[in-house]
């Protein structure tokens, strides 16, 4: 069941042409991977869709509701986390997820509930008065990631987020991010590192010139170009 | 050389962000625009004076009012900066000048204005004013001089006409009194000697009368005594008759004898004729005798009257000339007064301050304080804010814009609070400042410096880049102080650039801290400042609210 539906949208600043006619859409549960050359329009699309940016044409539905009516309710039921810390430093771990917490809506209650959860979840517990400062790169990253679902969101958008860190700590990463995952949320992710989505997501769209060149499964892939590592594939595609 | 190096790459750096460039070039040229507005729209002649009891037309900017105290209300309240009270004191002419002194800069330029125009100008026009009445004076009173001595000489002419005249009746008294002494008896005689004619004219006509009769009774003897002799001559012997002859000869010549007695009467009797034409002469010249008389008295009575109007004439030029010395009297004593006459002039300070310079200049340090930190504490900390990663993360969020706008302004109203009490515990421990209307000053820091901040913030929100809004922020700063009374003061400015001095928020902030800290007025008085404060921040929080709404857009 389709959680987040882009139907044929266009974007242009000036003359340029950044993105044209993209439709493809989510499924509830999905982790989504979303690929492209830089400057393919990727980051547009993601600003269009946490509503930063206006649409030209064409339209977003989440859960069936139109995003041009319904842009506060995706905001609250999205998270969005960067490849940059978008933390508050000075702050403490519990600080920053209160901080977020209420700009979404949430009472004092509901956040103690979600981040008793997630600081389990993360493998923060016990973290949670340790200003963000003083915790190492993985430490960060997990806090980053409770932070931008500390409200419970269904869908959870990840902008390359194991860049910069080592192997075993992108691992890690990926194994919480399945662990948000499966409590119910929905990812959408981006990241040139390919291996990694073809080892965590369930689909992936692959964008190129502002459209969106194929948005399949991995055994769609695999059907249609052969049991070969996707970053082969990818490079197929953009050719 | 790697000095070169880096200045060659940092001149590149510079040169090819056209925002930077611009900032650099546009900022000094703009601030410099308006230090020249400025400094150029400084005139003494702007400055705006109240006068009381004189008219002084050369002053433009002068208002007339019809009392002191409206006057002193209105330099209370900022509308004019001097009050000249014009009035006399003992008879001289005396200026009291009332100087704001609110403001050091304020009083040092209108002390200038006041002295270098005002005062010069009073000067000059209240000397060429005497010169010109002193130059007619004299004039008038060479004039009045002439007249005066024109009529002296005319009195002197009318004393000599009246004494020749004076003269003249006396000698025609003398005349009079020698005719009157010949015409009185004269005319006591007239009827005698109209007697004497009428008699001498009958004896004249009896005797000639009786001498015709006489003539005649001889004529007719001498015929009868001839016809006698005729007859004898006949009848007579000769003898006889020669006797007889000589007889009648001899009677002929007695008759002859009694004809000569006869015409020696009446000889003697044309005497009398004589007589009566000498009486009637006589008569003739009492009649004449009497129209002489009648002249005399006439002129006599003429003369009286010629006296009599030469007198009144002397009399009237006498008490012209009486008027004409007063007058000229008064003329030399007005000249004279005009020259001893002082104008005075007294400078007053408006208000009653103490002479404490830092109590004084610690409105200004105030106001410097809350303009430069609210404007820089807000720019820096949006900038902080906006190029925080952690800014992408809140605008994803449902809060609204509103509220990071509010929350941001507060938190920036509350370092500018904390910093504005802290200065105010400073003033009153150590400076000694009064604050009797404590909420009014709170009112005023709370407008200017969230105006600062909305302005602060805007830049922020439009300028990401650090260096480049902290410069455009400090160039805001420098053109709110040029705009200020501190470079030039709005007294000395034009309209126009007085409007802005006017509107600017720092210079508003310094008066009404000035108003409650140094002058000690209720501040209630900068109940317009407000209003115009209210709206500044209503537009202010508008444009903060856009650029952040642009802010959000260009990310």
């Amino acid at each position: 069941m389709a959680l987040l539906e882009f139907h044929n949208l266009e974007k242009r600043y000036g003359r340029k042409e950044v993105l044209r006619g993209i439709s493809f859409s989510i499924n509830k549960g999905d982790i989504f991977g979303l690929v492209g050359r830089s400057g393919c329009g990727k980051t547009t699309l993601l600003k269009i869709l946490m509503g930063l940016v206006s649409l030209d044409k064409g339209d977003i539905t989440f859960e069936d509701l139109k995003f041009r009516k319904k842009l506060n309710y995706l905001r609250k039921n999205t998270g969005y986390a960067s490849q940059e810390d978008t933390l508050f430093e000075e702050l403490t771990i519990k600080e920053n997820a209160y901080y977020f917490g209420k700009l979404y809506g949430l009472n004092k209650k509901q956040i103690k509930l979600n981040l008793d959860d997630l600081l389990v979840l993360l493998g923060l517990d016990g973290f949670e008065n340790f200003e963000v400062r003083s915790l190492s790169g993985g430490m960060n990253k997990r806090t980053n990631l409770l932070v931008s679902i500390i409200h419970g969101p269904r869908l959870l958008i990840l902008d390359e987020p194991t860049v910069g860190l080592d192997s075993l700590l992108r691992h890690s990463i990926w194994n919480y991010i399945k662990k948000i995952n499966k409590n119910g949320t929905t990812i959408l992710v981006t990241s040139h590192l390919l291996d990694e989505l073809e080892e965590n997501c369930n689909k992936i769209a692959v964008m190129k010139k502002g459209k969106i060149a194929e948005s399949r499964t991995l055994e769609e892939y695999s059907k249609k170009y052969g049991e070969k590592p996707f970053a082969r594939i990818f490079e197929e595609i953009i050719k | 050389m790697n000095i070169f190096n880096i200045f060659n790459k940092n001149i590149k750096t510079v040169s090819r962000n056209f925002s930077y460039f611009a900032v650099l070039f546009i900022c000094p040229i703009l601030l410099i625009l308006i230090s020249g507005a400025v400094l150029n729209s400084a005139s003494l002649n702007n400055i705006r004076v109240g006068i009381v009891g004189g008219n002084v037309q050369e002053i433009r900017n002068a208002k007339n009012y019809d009392s002191f105290a409206l006057c002193m209300e209105d330099l209370v309240h900022f509308k004019v900066v001097a009050c000249l009270n014009f009035n006399y004191i003992d008879g001289h002419e005396n200026l009291d000048i009332y100087i704001s002194n609110s403001n050091k800069l304020v009083s040092i330029y209108t002390r200038q204005f006041v002295l270098k125009d005002i005062l010069n100008m009073q000067q000059d026009l209240f000397e060429k004013t005497s010169s010109e009445i002193n130059s007619q004076i004299s004039v008038y009173s060479g004039s009045i001089l002439n007249a005066r001595t024109d009529l002296v000489n005319a009195r002197s002419e009318l004393e000599e006409q009246e004494k020749l005249l004076t003269d003249y009746k006396n000698d025609l008294e003398g005349i009079r009194r020698d005719f009157d002494e010949v015409y009185y008896p004269l005319k006591q005689m007239q009827p005698q000697i109209t007697q004497i004619r009428t008699d001498l004219t009958n004896q004249q006509n009896t005797i000639n009368s009786e001498l015709s009769i006489i003539k005649n009774n001889i004529n007719n003897i001498k015929s009868n005594l001839q016809t006698l002799n005729t007859y004898l001559s006949s009848k007579l012997n000769s003898g006889d008759y020669d006797y007889a002859s000589g007889l009648v000869s001899s009677a002929l010549l007695g008759i002859t004898s009694i004809e000569s007695s006869l015409n020696v009467i009446e000889q003697a009797n044309k005497v009398n004729s004589d007589l009566i034409g000498v009486v009637d002469s006589l008569d003739n010249i009492i009649q004449q005798l009497d129209e002489i008389k009648q002249t005399l008295d006439k002129l006599d009575s003429d003369l009286g009257i010629s006296i009599q109007r030469t007198r009144e004439s002397k009399d009237k030029i006498n008490a012209f000339i009486n008027s004409l010395d007063n007058v000229n009297q008064e003329l030399g004593n007005f000249q004279s007064d005009i020259g001893s006459k002082k104008f005075s002039y007294t400078l007053e300070d408006a208000f009653v301050i103490p002479d404490d310079p830092v109590l004084f200049a610690f409105p200004l340090l105030i106001a410097l304080v809350i303009t430069f930190t609210s404007l820089v504490l807000s720019n820096m900390f949006i900038l902080k804010e906006v190029n925080h990663p952690s800014y992408d993360r809140e605008i994803l969020t449902p809060a609204k814009d509103m509220e990071f706008l509010i929350s941001d302004y507060l938190v920036n109203l509350f370092f500018v609070g904390i910093q504005a009490s802290v200065l105010f515990l400073v003033g009153i421990y150590w400076v000694g400042v009064s604050l009797n209307e404590i909420w009014m000053f709170v009112l005023a820091i709370f407008f200017v410096a969230s105006i600062f901040i909305f302005i602060g913030m805007s830049f922020a929100y439009l300028i990401r880049n650090q260096s480049l809004s902290m410069l455009i922020t400090l160039f805001s700063v420098m053109i709110l102080i040029v705009l200020s009374d501190i470079l030039a003061p709005s007294i000395l400015a034009g309209e126009v650039v007085k409007f802005f001095i006017d509107s600017n928020p720092f210079v508003v902030l310094q008066r009404i801290l000035s108003d409650g800290i140094v002058l000690n007025r209720p501040l209630g008085d900068s109940y317009f400042a407000f209003v115009r404060m209210g709206i500044l921040f209503i537009m202010t929080f508008f444009i903060a609210y856009v650029c952040k709404k642009i802010s959000k857009e260009r990310r």
